[in-house]
């Protein structure tokens, strides 16, 4: 590539190799769900046996009649317009995906921000400490904790904090994002946000009791992926050429670190951070679940319990528009921090 | 004085093939935070394994079927009160089918004599360790004439013997008969089939009158069996399921990581070493498969496959594939440009045996890491498909289902069904990652050259 290469060329080539990935996963989607078993005009019916002309009905409605390339084509131009359809499983038959969608979002992405911003703290600041005191009995602490508590299942960590938070100290509400019938007027769906546009405090008070428990469990066990990132980082920056010249200069240790380690160090860390939604994702599925929150991830659970094919589907487009939206901006964003990247 | 030669490992394994460059180092650092958290690991795997292999001679009980007392707590012998009215009887009193209930009339007799034998009390004992023996009778007021009264006896063979005489004069009030006295007692003879109690009419007021009987129940008390680990909501040993469970997630590990390498491991080689637009194509359809939430993709092919061990370890494998593809394609990029390939293709060498002879050898090097790191990740993707419901159903011991199923009781205070299997979850993955860990610091000399 041409080295004066600017950054909305960059922006642009990466956006455009977005388009080929979104298309990959829905296809992916599209032909697991078409071999799923279980018919789902007969899943409506409850298993019974409807009349042959009910079932020809529903199957021409569903477009379940036309061939299957006809039906890709049809599903592939309905999602790019923007129209995911209306589910047909037994919970919300009839009702538009999207809406349904949309109304679970809030608390999933409540969850799923709390959740980076415990991750991504606490996981910088055990990998600076870690990287700039190699070698101490802390480091190998530090290091122990990244490489344990990445692999610790996020729903038996999440038992662990409502056993002991919730019910031997009661401290925290185990369950839930609220509690009583009172909510905060619906703005944007985040209770936090909702009851902090309302300016209550006691409403801002519930929704973060609630938030608590779950944000941690899932942050606690995404930030050992930070600390050893960090970490490593920290090691090759910290170790580096300007970082060392600065050393010789008599700039005092702490300096070296804070300003020039530190900073270098979180750069790859952003770039990183791309992958990390995808199981933040996954991760956000189980706390949901743990903690009884409705979210996307419950709603998808629901879903593929009930075999709503298009809410499934509908639910996997919005889960990878996310992740390759996320992925497209944090790569330019690493384009723009560090230049070598558009090389 | 050596009784034993001194055994080198350098005759046994030259240092440069394939398992020396792996066990030499392992041997070398073992005092290194690296070496000790990689046999720490493998000492882990190994435990794990042995207790997969042994599960049937460790296991005190059998996983499935309950084998004592609902959720005893662990490390204790927990008293179990039991309190049952019978569900069978003989003889020629009236309405004794309401006899169970403590606030309707029950069973009522109209003449002395009348003898009525009860039978089919649940008791369930579970061990041959029984406290007490009691019956508790309720005799009616409305519905006794003076003088009546009934008489009780028990029987703990099944009616071939009786027990006992019990007079209950008393009325309106729940007369507590204590049987431990009498005899010792022992589960079989509290059982169903042998454990019988006989009423007779008794009167000192003449043969007519009535008598009613509201509630006959028999209480007893036993210790439950020791449990480590407690038992769950239906009474199963949950160290046992534990024990178990571990065969369900190596199975499903081992298939599942085994898989992924068979299949992302040679396309990895073919499409690094090949290039061109197979590679590319390749790449992209990777990277968006790795895009994508594995545990969310593993569970709707699961779904599709069905459940059972073999279909959940496959639905897994689809998400290590691109991993495996990713690591060994380049791994095979740097170690195309490599001298000595270039030697080999310069004498001639045919791609073939390049790629096996020359490549796949030292591409296989990063195999070990990322297999026990898959390793892990594999186990918490099985155990959260399980917890989710997507996964593993029915029996099978398996870890994330106990979990799952123990996290709905944790408000009732029951911690210990849901707590140890994933205790359990954690060892094994922390074992798997400590080696994953431990042999990248180790045999990566990237990794190694940054550390000094």
């Amino acid at each position: 590539m041409a080295r004066g290469r600017s950054l909305l060329a960059y922006a642009a080539t990466r956006g455009l190799l977005a388009i080929p990935m979104l298309l990959i996963l829905l296809t992916a989607v599209f032909f697991i769900l078409r071999v799923l078993p279980g018919d789902p005009v007969l899943a409506l019916w409850g298993g019974r046996e409807p009349p042959p002309e009910i079932v020809e009905a529903a199957r021409h409605e569903l477009g379940l009649d036309k061939p299957p390339w006809l039906q890709y084509l049809d599903y592939m131009s309905r999602v790019f317009r923007g129209d995911l359809g209306r589910s047909i499983g037994e919970f919300y038959r009839g009702k538009p995906v999207w809406g349904e969608i949309s109304s679970r979002l809030p608390a999933t992405v409540e969850l799923s921000v709390g959740s980076m911003l415990v991750a991504s703290s606490v996981g910088i600041v055990t990998g600076v400490v870690s990287g700039a005191r190699r070698d101490t009995r802390l480091d190998v602490v530090l290091r122990l904790y990244g490489t344990v508590i990445w692999v610790i299942p996020i729903f038996w960590l999440g038992v662990l904090f409502q056993i002991v938070f919730a019910i031997w100290l009661g401290w925290l509400p185990p369950h839930g994002r609220w509690q009583g019938t009172d909510f905060p007027h619906p703005v944007t769906g985040m209770y936090t946000i909702d009851s902090l546009l309302e300016r209550n405090p006691a409403h801002f008070w519930t929704a973060l009791r609630h938030l608590v428990l779950p944000c941690l469990t899932l942050g606690l066990v995404l930030s050992g992926f930070f600390t050893k990132t960090v970490r490593a980082n920290m090691l090759r920056t910290i170790t580096a050429d300007y970082a060392e010249a600065a050393h010789a200069r008599g700039v005092p240790g702490r300096k070296i670190v804070t300003r020039h380690a530190f900073r270098n160090a979180l750069v790859p860390v952003v770039t990183v951070l791309g992958l990390q939604f995808a199981i933040l994702f996954a991760g956000a599925v189980i706390t949901e679940k743990t903690f009884s929150i409705d979210g996307i991830g419950l709603l998808l659970l629901e879903s593929v319990v009930s075999k709503d094919m298009t809410m499934i589907q509908g639910i996997v487009v919005v889960y990878a528009t996310i992740i390759v939206g996320v992925s497209l901006v944090i790569d330019i964003l690493g384009a723009v921090v560090d230049p070598r990247i558009r090389l | 004085m050596r009784l034993l030669p001194r055994v080198h490992l350098e005759d046994w394994l030259p240092r440069h093939s394939i398992v020396g460059r792996i066990v030499h180092p392992l041997f070398e650092e073992r005092r290194t935070l690296a070496g000790r958290m990689t046999w720490i690991g493998l000492g882990l795997l190994v435990a794990f394994i042995v207790v997969a292999v042994g599960a049937n001679v460790i296991a005190p009980f059998d996983p499935i079927l309950p084998a004592d007392e609902k959720n005893v707590p662990p490390w204790t012998e927990a008293v179990v009160n039991r309190n049952e009215t019978f569900t069978g009887w003989t003889g020629n009193w009236t309405l004794l089918s309401a006899a169970q209930s403590i606030n309707r009339v029950g069973a009522t007799s109209n003449l002395a004599g009348q003898v009525e034998v009860l039978r089919s009390f649940a008791l369930d004992v579970k061990r041959d360790a029984v406290l007490s023996v009691g019956l508790e009778v309720l005799v009616l007021s409305n519905g006794t004439d003076a003088g009546h009264y009934p008489v009780l006896e028990v029987s703990r063979d099944a009616g071939m013997t009786w027990l006992a005489r019990f007079e209950v004069r008393t009325t309106d009030r729940l007369e507590r008969i204590d049987l431990s006295a009498f005899a010792p007692w022992h589960a079989w003879d509290l059982t169903r089939e042998s454990f019988r109690v006989r009423i007779t009419h008794a009167s000192e007021a003449g043969a007519a009158g009535n008598l009613t009987v509201d509630f006959v129940g028999a209480t007893a008390q036993w210790k439950s069996f020791w449990h480590l680990m407690g038992t769950d909501a239906i009474g199963r040993d949950v160290f046992s399921r534990a024990l178990y469970g571990t065969r369900t997630s190596l199975i499903i590990m081992i298939i599942a990581v085994s898989a992924a390498f068979a299949v992302g491991f040679p396309l990895g080689l073919y499409s690094g070493y090949r290039g061109g637009n197979f590679d590319k194509i390749l790449v992209l359809v990777m990277d968006s498969l790795y895009a994508f939430p594995g545990l969310l993709f593993a569970g709707l092919i699961a779904v599709l496959l069905g459940k059972g061990v073999v279909n959940i370890a496959l639905a897994i494998t689809v998400i290590y594939v691109p991993l495996y593809f990713r690591v060994t394609r380049s791994q095979v990029l740097s170690t195309r440009e490599e001298l000595f390939v270039e030697a080999a293709r310069a004498l001639g060498a045919k791609p073939r045996r390049i790629v096996f002879r020359y490549i796949a050898a030292n591409v296989i090097m990063v195999i070990p890491v990322i297999f026990s790191i898959s390793a892990a990740d594999a186990i918490l993707t099985a155990a959260g498909l399980s917890y989710l419901g997507l996964g593993l159903s029915g029996d099978v011991p398996d870890w994330g289902l106990d979990l799952s199923a123990g996290a709905e009781r944790i408000d009732n205070g029951i911690w210990w069904s849901s707590f140890f299997p994933g205790l359990a979850i954690v060892f094994l993955t922390i074992g798997l990652s400590f080696l994953g860990e431990g042999l990248n610091d180790i045999l990566n000399p990237l990794a190694k050259k940054e550390r000094l």
